[in-house]
């Protein structure tokens, strides 16, 4: 069944064409991995994708029950630096509309399952790259949606922060969770992407692993 | 409610989480009225040219050489005025109007409002009013304030010395007439005493006529049954007529004794001492009610003189201060206290802090959010624009005002700004400026999609607003269309609003036209904000 369904989607700034008719579905549990050089519009198909940018054209449409389908985590991490982790989560439940009851359960959850319970009380501006990334994370999971994206995820992550990353996606996919990746990671993308399409001139073209390489 | 609550709290976090932020937020205010306040605290304005006209009695004459108009002269002198005088009000004035002189000095005398205005303050019941010229507004209110403070310093140093005198004289005689009071107590005592005797002295009367009556009857009794005894033992014959002889001889002591009973009624005449008694008692009432009289009129001298004895010499201020504009349509009142240098700039101080504080902030506040990394989560939330906008605007204010009444406080409790009975009208005031000018932060902050343009925006438009100050420039002093215009501005209106509460304690309502131009700019404001929040919503910063 399609979790995601992207239909002619396309998005203009003035005369210039980002994403041209852009058409792809997606199912439950699939991984898919957006690769494409610098500037072809992978953050702007993300953004077109989370509804922070308006399609000029075409439609995005998510089967799911849930107010809040779609989770999200930017490559510059979309929280305050000013305020607390736990502020962080706070704020993002109340303002995504996370029931009161269950707010402080799921922050709780949430801040056990990316290992961040001991910064609880910090200033994410005075964190590491990693952590930020995981506090980031744990707000794209508030609502425990069906889709999440991520928007370059490996950036600036050492090796082992990456394969720790890596692993809690596929931990996602297993809970049934459907995920876009949009990176310049081919590697990572190659080893959990259940479905890979290039960007473009705009468009989307399917590839498959042994191709990334070689397109790349 | 809960969306904008949420956006409240989070903007408080982010402010005091920042220990720089929150030391700027509190200590700013403090380090700036400590500033300000060491920098005005000498403020004092000297050389003012003063044009002195005075009226004799309502009638305008040429200035009279009386020694009260001389010695207030003299005192303005004292307080570095430059004095010359006038033959008439309009030159007057017309000295002020074409700058010859700062201030033109009316002098009137004025009917006595009190009793003891009357009994000393004869000579000195005179009224000064200050003709100023509002377009000069950068000194006016200093002018004000000065030649306020040497009327009053005048004032003062008269009515000591004639209440001094006045007290020291009649010291002696209530001293004396104190103690008289006391005898006339005695003596009303006394007559008190005298009464209740004749009261006694008529009663003793009317039981001795009693008494004398009860004798007289019962001998009349006995007499009858002596007859009675007379008649009868001659009654019966035979008897010894020693008997006889004595029987006639008790007859005739008894008819003596009779007559002599009578002749004692006789003498005894009671309603002769009676009308003795009611006239003397009629005479003791009647200067008994007199001294009471008199000791009524000496309670209230002496009532008077303690009134007097506690009466405070700056109660008296026989010279009353007012202030006029020279042209027809300038403000004019009475200040009811002296005026300092602080508390004239005082509203000018608070409206630009309002104007440039509130723009800054909420134009910074926004704009760091607007290109903090998390906006994109904020705008693909739940909350809507409005709740943004709104616990955006009421986080802004609520620090705002804060920082106000941190002003506020320094100023009554360190700087001595005579604001504290008004403190409320100001605070109202300054609630409505906050609110105007973060409305215009706000929008700011939503139509600049560059930081630099947005602060840029914001300091230029606060130092624009700032220029038309009336404090900096006054309204009169630009061409009419111009003046007009300013004239409607909010910050000039809730500028004109501050200056009446903190210096005169008016709570002035707005006039329709205030209201229209305020609504109208709230209108603009929110109106420019709602487009460009929504225009702007989906730009990546």
């Amino acid at each position: 069944m399609n979790v995601l369904l992207i239909e002619n989607l396309s998005k203009s700034f003035g005369k210039k064409k980002v994403l041209d008719d852009i058409s792809m579905s997606l199912e439950k549990g699939e991984i898919l991995g957006l690769v494409g050089k610098s500037g072809e519009g992978k953050s702007v198909f993300v953004k077109t994708l989370i509804g922070f940018f308006k399609p000029t054209r075409g439609y995005v449409a998510i089967h799911s029950d849930s107010k809040f389908p779609i989770g999200f985590s930017m490559q510059e991490n979309a929280i305050y630096s000013e305020l607390t982790v736990k502020q962080n989560l706070t704020y993002f439940s109340e303002i995504y509309g996370v029931p009161k009851a269950a707010r402080k359960h799921r922050i709780e959850l949430l801040l056990g399952r990316l290992n961040i319970k001991e910064f609880g009380d910090i200033l994410v501006k005075r964190l590491s790259g990693g952590t930020k990334k995981r506090v980031d994370i744990a707000c794209a999971l508030l609502t425990d949606p069906e889709i999440i994206i991520f928007d370059e995820p490996f950036l600036g992550l050492d090796p082992g922060l990456v394969e720790s990353l890596s692993k809690f996606i596929l931990l996602l996919k297993e809970s049934g969770k459907t995920v876009v990746i949009s990176s310049h990671r081919i590697d990572e993308l190659a080893k959990i992407c259940t479905k890979l399409v290039l960007l473009r001139s705009g468009k989307f073209y399917k590839i498959n692993k042994s191709q990334l390489k070689e397109v790349y | 409610m809960s969306g904008i609550w949420s956006i409240m709290k989070k903007n408080f976090r982010i402010m005091f989480n920042s220990k720089l932020s929150l030391i700027i937020l509190i200590l700013g205010p403090l380090f700036l009225m400590t500033i300000t306040g060491a920098a005005l605290q000498n403020t004092d304005l000297r050389n003012i040219k003063a044009s002195v006209f005075a009226h004799e009695e309502g009638i305008q004459h040429p200035l009279k050489k009386d020694w009260f108009v001389e010695s207030y002269k003299d005192q303005l002198r004292e307080e570095s005025f430059a004095v010359s005088e006038t033959q008439s009000l309009s030159q007057c004035q017309e000295d002020v109007l074409t700058s010859r002189s700062h201030v033109c000095i009316e002098i009137l005398k004025k009917d006595p409002i009190n009793a003891v205005q009357k009994r000393i303050g004869q000579d000195i019941n005179y009224e000064t009013k200050a003709h100023v010229d509002f377009s000069k507004s950068r000194i006016v209110w200093g002018v004000i304030a000065k030649t306020q403070a040497a009327s009053e310093k005048h004032t003062m140093k008269l009515v000591e010395g004639l209440f001094l005198e006045f007290r020291n004289e009649i010291d002696g005689p209530m001293k004396a007439l104190k103690n008289s009071k006391s005898d006339l107590d005695s003596a009303i005592s006394l007559l008190n005493n005298v009464e209740s005797r004749l009261n006694n002295v008529e009663t003793e009367v009317h039981n001795l006529r009693n008494e004398v009556n009860l004798v007289e009857s019962g001998f009349s009794e006995i007499q009858n049954r002596i007859k009675s005894l007379v008649s009868a033992v001659h009654a019966v014959e035979g008897l010894d007529p020693q008997i006889y002889s004595l029987i006639d001889e008790l007859d005739v002591k008894a008819e003596a004794l009779q007559n002599d009973i009578v002749d004692f009624r006789t003498r005894v005449n009671s309603d002769y001492i009676l009308k003795h008694v009611d006239y003397s008692r009629e005479k003791v009432i009647e200067v008994r009610s007199k001294m009471v009289e008199v000791r009524a009129d000496v309670n209230t001298v002496l009532y008077e003189w303690d009134e007097i004895q506690e009466f405070g010499v700056d109660e008296l201020a026989p010279l009353s201060f007012t202030y006029q504009s020279v042209s027809e349509n300038g403000p004019g009142g009475k200040v009811g206290r002296r005026l300092q240098f602080l508390d004239y700039l005082f509203p000018s101080f608070l409206m630009f802090f309002i104007i440039f504080v509130s723009l800054v902030f909420s134009t910074v506040t926004i704009f760091r959010d607007r290109s903090s990394e998390a906006h994109i989560r904020n705008m693909t939330s739940k909350v809507g624009g409005f709740s943004f906008i709104t616990g955006s605007f009421f986080s802004i204010l609520a620090v705002l005002f804060l920082q106000i009444l941190i002003i506020l406080g320094v100023s009554v409790f360190f700087l001595k700004a005579s604001i504290l009975a008004n403190i409320f009208t100001l605070m109202l005031f300054c609630f409505i400026g906050l609110a105007l000018f973060t409305l215009g932060g706000i929008a700011l902050g939503y139509i600049f999609n560059s930081q630099e343009g947005a602060v840029i925006a914001s300091v230029a438009i606060s130092l624009l607003f700032l220029i038309f100050l009336p404090g900096i420039t006054p309204t009169e002093t630009l061409p009419s269309g111009f003046s007009e215009v300013v004239s409607i501005m909010p910050f000039v209106i809730l500028e004109g609003k501050l200056r009446m509460a903190s210096i005169f304690g008016v709570l002035s309502g707005f006039s329709i036209g205030e209201v229209v131009s305020m609504v109208f700019a709230f209108l603009i404001s929110i109106g420019v904000v709602s487009f460009f929040y929504k225009s702007n919503k989906h730009e990546d910063l």
